[in-house]
């Protein structure tokens, strides 16, 4: 086996469980506003006569809550394929598909940081930590489709009889 | 290497060498001494711990991983354990700090062995025996560095063994697993290594650590990706090295005797050895653990000497050491086997520090300078006026 497939099998392992480290970030950090009431502009937005606040606080929390664990889901599976490609077993090639699509929600929470972190909506520390985060996330996605890539050809090169 | 091959082939490598039984025994038993000659047994004897060659595994869970502690630790196992191949070996895109470990890396046939050879010549029978540790070693342990760093001397999942037996080359992938009261199943691959730690200066990435006792096991060849080859895949088969290894000791100790004229790299006396050459080839290919072994060697070399070889025995000098008044310390069995300890670590410790690598600390040149640093060193001086007085 040629020492770039290897290269190429172990960088996909390690990007496999940074995909999954990603969502499980995500899912801590919103229970973490949860817990400590951060972003709470529900109350401000809900008129006197309109259903009780904290119904629909509970309710737009949930609803995020359960987005972000289908997002969680779709990270294991993704970091789980990768990384048992990696590992050199076989795995499904959807995880490539579901990264892009990955990727797409990425960028368009992207587009919202920098929003805020433009117009100063919230703290500036943490609009600036969530824009470096979508970065790092974003490029780690990147790169997981492109060694995938890489991998592919390679090992369809070596199954030709070339040498890489 | 273990005690198999450091006590008893060193044994035999010296009768062949033309040495006596009792020159021997000293040779090979300073020899073993090495791997034991700890922090805490030079405590017991109220010896010099600078002289320690070896650090127990507690002295290591003990031991810092600052830059004093990651010079006291490199200083012991790249003089005695890890002896670099090329203190000025270049890699292109690396860092500075990375660098100075990959110019760690044990390898045999380097300048540095030839420095601990001619160290040795004109000295006593325990500086012999610990140069043949150090040459011995260089074999076994090569491709690791003697300072704890992931990215020199880890391994990963690419471990794989391979068997050469009456049905083939087979090859099997190595398990590796952390139980320190198991023994290695050499029969299913299963073998000990250290946890995998992310700090880059662990102690569990020190030496051959990761690769648990399989570069000390005779019989094996194996493949794995070492940590620093980018991904090139490294064959080390021991039956050769180790076979190479007791070549090279025996034309070493000729050398020290004063029967070659000089000690040079590549050079092995496979003419000596040659009688023997099935039998030494047949013990090192042998499957078996260190005791197993160690029982093969000393049946060899009894029947070289015709003398029976006693077992070693770590208490044999040590009351001649303690009891002996202080002026007459360095003229005992331990006392000699100290000064050469010394002598190997501060020779070893000047040649890195003058390559611009402060991983093994910081030397002083003696003549240049006089002498600075510390006290136990100073016995070297000392012993330095002797010998120039006579």
């Amino acid at each position: 086996m040629s020492a770039k497939i290897k290269r190429y099998e172990t960088t996909l392992a390690a990007l496999g469980l940074g995909v999954i480290a990603f969502g499980v970030w995500n899912v801590v950090k919103y229970l973490i506003y949860f817990i400590l009431g951060v972003n709470d502009q529900t109350a401000e937005n809900t008129s006197a006569s309109s259903i009780n606040a904290t119904t629909v606080y509970y309710i737009v929390y949930g609803i995020v809550f359960v987005l972000l664990l289908i997002e969680l889901a779709l990270r294991l599976f993704i970091g789980i394929s990768a990384r048992s490609e990696g590992l050199g077993k076989k795995s499904r090639k959807a995880y490539i598909v579901l990264s892009a699509f990955i990727i797409i929600l990425e960028l368009i929470s992207f587009h919202f940081d920098i929003v805020s972190l433009t117009d100063r909506s919230s703290e500036f520390i943490d609009s600036l930590t969530a824009v470096l985060i979508d970065i790092t996330s974003i490029a780690a996605l990147v790169w997981l489709i492109v060694v995938s890539i890489k991998l592919k050809r390679a090992k369809k090169q070596i199954e030709n009889g070339g040498e890489i | 290497m273990q005690k198999d091959f450091h006590y008893y082939a060193t044994y035999c490598a010296a009768y062949l060498a033309g040495y006596t039984h009792s020159e021997c025994l000293e040779i090979c038993y300073s020899a073993q001494f090495v791997d034991l000659c700890s922090a805490t047994l030079l405590s017991k004897l109220k010896a010099p711990r600078e002289a320690a060659t070896t650090q127990l595994q507690l002295e290591l869970a003990d031991a810092n991983t600052d830059l004093i502690g990651i010079q006291n630790i490199t200083r012991i196992w790249s003089s005695f354990h890890f002896l670099p191949r090329d203190l000025y070996a270049e890699k292109k895109g690396c860092s500075r700090r990375y660098l100075r470990k990959y110019r760690l890396i044990c390898g045999p046939n380097g300048d540095l062995l030839i420095d601990t050879v001619n160290l040795a010549k004109g000295g006593s029978l325990q500086a012999a025996g610990v140069a043949m540790h150090v040459l011995a070693d260089t074999w076994a342990h090569m491709y690791f560095a003697g300072t704890p760093s992931l990215v020199i001397n880890n391994t990963n999942r690419y471990f794989t063994e391979i068997i050469e037996d009456e049905n083939g080359v087979t090859e099997r992938r190595v398990t590796f697993k952390h139980s320190r009261s198991a023994r290695d199943d050499f029969e299913n691959s299963v073998y000990t290594n250290s946890l995998y730690q992310a700090s880059e200066n662990s102690i569990m990435n020190l030496g051959h650590g990761r690769a648990g006792h399989i570069p000390d096991y005779s019989f094996i060849k194996y493949k794995y990706l070492p940590s620093w080859g980018d991904y090139e895949e490294t064959v080390k088969d021991n039956r050769e090295d180790y076979f190479k290894a007791f070549c090279q000791m025996l034309y070493a100790l000729k050398y020290l005797k004063g029967e070659v004229e000089s000690f040079e790299k590549e050079t092995y006396d496979t003419d000596s050895v040659a009688p023997y050459e099935s039998e030494i080839r047949e013990i090192l290919s042998k499957r078996q653990g260190e005791d197993g072994a160690c029982l093969d060697w000393k049946a060899f070399g009894e029947k070289l000497s015709g003398e029976k070889i006693p077992d070693f025995d770590i208490d044999a000098y040590q009351s001649e050491y303690t009891d002996a008044p202080e002026h007459e310390k360095d003229a005992t069995f331990l006392g000699k086997f100290f000064i050469a300890a010394l002598r190997q670590k501060s020779m070893v410790t000047n040649k890195i520090f003058k390559s611009k690598n402060i991983l093994a600390g910081i030397s002083v040149d003696i003549k240049e300078k006089g002498f600075r640093g510390i006290k136990a060193y100073f016995a070297l001086v000392e012993q330095k006026r002797k010998e120039s007085r006579k």
